[in-house]
């Protein structure tokens, strides 16, 4: 017989099951009508007053769509995700979606702990200086670009630079492309986590990122934060600020002034779309969020930007040849550095082909046909 | 006479293999009736698989039909078999459908067949009064009662090697 479970008390489990539930947004009547429980037997099932038992369990984990363990390991609870659920409930992106967030971001630490991997610096936490300026913005991302070595070049993939050099657990998941953009959530337990809408395209979900890394340093007392969509004309201080800090990481200044000096001759040539587009796909940003980077650096007017951006430039047969694409590729639901991991711990034995599906999200059949497909290959 | 001394809980991992090989209806319809058994969790996995999820769970329907298999879940489990299960679940070495399986077996008797290493570590270490099976351990004894020869058994370990180098 398998050594009984050292479970957590009634209260931390009753806990759990009550923030399980919430996060799903089910109230007890609801739930007592699907587990069969009386409302008052749940009730104090969630305030420790009574144990539930290990069928109950299972029942509530089903329904709640949890692991079991989550119930009997999460002895400590995760303020910013809690944050994030509360916020949930009040924008656009579901409640189950930052479930799923959630237990992906608990997968990542647990990863993390079963593989012994070294831990890397956290983002820094600047919240304290309630940084809100624009100049304090630009001047934060020419820090972080020197803290993060990256000198005057453009980022190529910033999912892998803030993954392996901040620790920051970034997720695609799929959510309405109108609706939502990103989301972050930062505390002791889990550190920082993202989450990206994979249905936007490449390029914005890059500036959603840098974004979502603004308010992760400079708002990281707040815990977590929903971004609805990146609207470039916020009067929000903290968007324009993360607007700005994002820009300017993306597009260092000294950079932009550089390549366009090599594009806008001195002789009297403007800032044209052929400019806008090479810079969007040098940076890897999008059209829109470059036209607005050279607004706030004074290179090309409001005025002159409002007739660029009427001109559907980037669908243009023009920008095609330059070029920018607009239909890119998806985004990967988990980080590379995720994949990695759990892939070596099936590798050393450390999980089973079966776990190593689960982690990844994939079909276990399905996986090990790719697998056994490729190491007859390597073979051939 | 079955020569398993228990009901076999078969995992996702043998199902593979041995559907992989096609030879999962010949591996199990040579034994006596309801000698295998097989969660649900290993069934809806199975359906999931695209393409060729259809044609398998139908191959798997049928011979619960013919009783050459039995499902069972563990949403009908006592309360021994879910804490068991989510004693396996914490160790976070194994999926859902093996730790089901594990748990199932170990308190409804059975054995269970996996050739999953680390499956078969944390079975051996959490329940040892399981027996455990492998792919193969099926095969040789199906010779060993003459239920297939030798060289289809062979034949078969043959076919599985080759598709499955992992």
């Amino acid at each position: 017989m398998p050594d009984a479970i050292s479970a957590p008390s009634p209260a931390a489990v009753g806990g759990a099951l009550r923030r399980a539930r919430t996060a799903i947004g089910l109230t007890l009547k609801q739930v007592s009508e699907v587990i069969g429980l009386a409302v008052s037997t749940i009730s104090e099932i969630e305030s420790g007053k009574r144990r539930v038992t290990g069928v109950e369990l299972y029942k509530f984990a089903k329904l709640y769509q949890r692991p079991i363990s989550f119930f009997l390991e999460e002895s400590e609870t995760s303020p910013s995700f809690a944050v994030l659920l509360r916020a949930a409930s009040t924008t656009s992106v579901s409640k189950q979606t930052i479930v799923d967030f959630h237990e992906l971001c608990r997968n990542y630490r647990s990863l993390l702990k079963l593989m012994k991997a070294p831990g890397m610096p956290s983002p820094p936490d600047y919240s304290a200086s309630k940084l809100t300026t624009l100049d304090s913005a630009e001047e934060l991302a020419e820090t972080e670009r020197s803290s993060l070595g990256l000198n005057g070049q453009p980022i190529k993939d910033i999912c892998d630079l803030l993954g392996t050099k901040r620790e920051v657990k970034i997720f695609h998941l799929p959510e309405d492309p109108e609706a939502f953009s990103g989301a972050f959530a930062c505390d002791e337990q889990l550190g920082a986590c993202f989450l990206i809408n994979s249905q936007q395209p490449q390029r914005r979900r890059t500036f959603t990122i840098a974004h979502e890394y603004a308010h992760c340093i400079a708002h990281q007392d707040q815990l977590a934060h929903v971004d609805i969509l990146p609207a470039f004309e916020t009067r929000n201080p903290r968007e324009r600020f993360a607007n700005a800090f994002a820009a300017a990481l993306l597009m260092p200044r000294r950079t932009v002034n550089e390549v366009l000096a090599q594009l806008v001759t001195p002789q009297g040539s403007t800032i044209t779309a052929e400019v806008l587009i090479h810079l969007a796909i040098y940076f890897g940003v999008s059209f829109e969020a470059t036209g607005w980077r050279l607004v706030s650096l004074r290179k090309l007017s409001l005025s002159k930007w409002a007739d660029l951006l009427s001109e559907q430039v980037p669908s243009s047969p023009t920008a095609r040849l330059l070029g920018y694409r607009t239909e890119e590729s998806p985004a990967e639901l988990l980080p590379r550095h995720y994949k990695y991991l759990a892939y070596e711990a099936y590798k050393t034995k450390l999980i089973s082909f079966e776990k190593l599906a689960e982690l990844l999200r994939r079909n276990y059949y399905e996986l090990r046909e790719e697998l056994d497909q490729e190491s007859q290959e390597g073979d051939a | 006479m079955s020569p398993f001394k228990k009901p076999v809980i078969l995992d996702n991992d043998v199902i593979s293999r041995l559907y992989s090989a096609g030879a999962l209806r010949r591996a199990l319809e040579v034994w006596p009736k309801r000698s295998f058994y097989i969660t649900q969790q290993v069934i809806d996995e199975a359906g999931k698989w695209p393409v060729k999820g259809a044609e398998l769970v139908a191959l798997l329907e049928d011979l619960i039909a013919s009783e050459n298999l039995v499902s069972i879940s563990i949403d009908d489990s006592s309360e021994e078999e879910i804490m068991t299960y989510a004693k396996l679940q914490l160790e976070n070495k194994l999926g859902r459908g093996e730790s089901a399986s594990i748990a199932v077996a170990f308190h409804r008797g059975f054995d269970t067949a996996t050739d999953d290493e680390v499956a078969r570590d944390v079975c051996k270490a959490m329940c040892p009064a399981v027996s455990i099976f492998g792919t193969g351990d099926i095969l040789n004894l199906a010779v060993r009662d003459e239920l297939i020869t030798r060289l289809e058994a062979d034949s078969i370990q043959a076919k599985i090697r080759r598709k499955s180098k992992q």
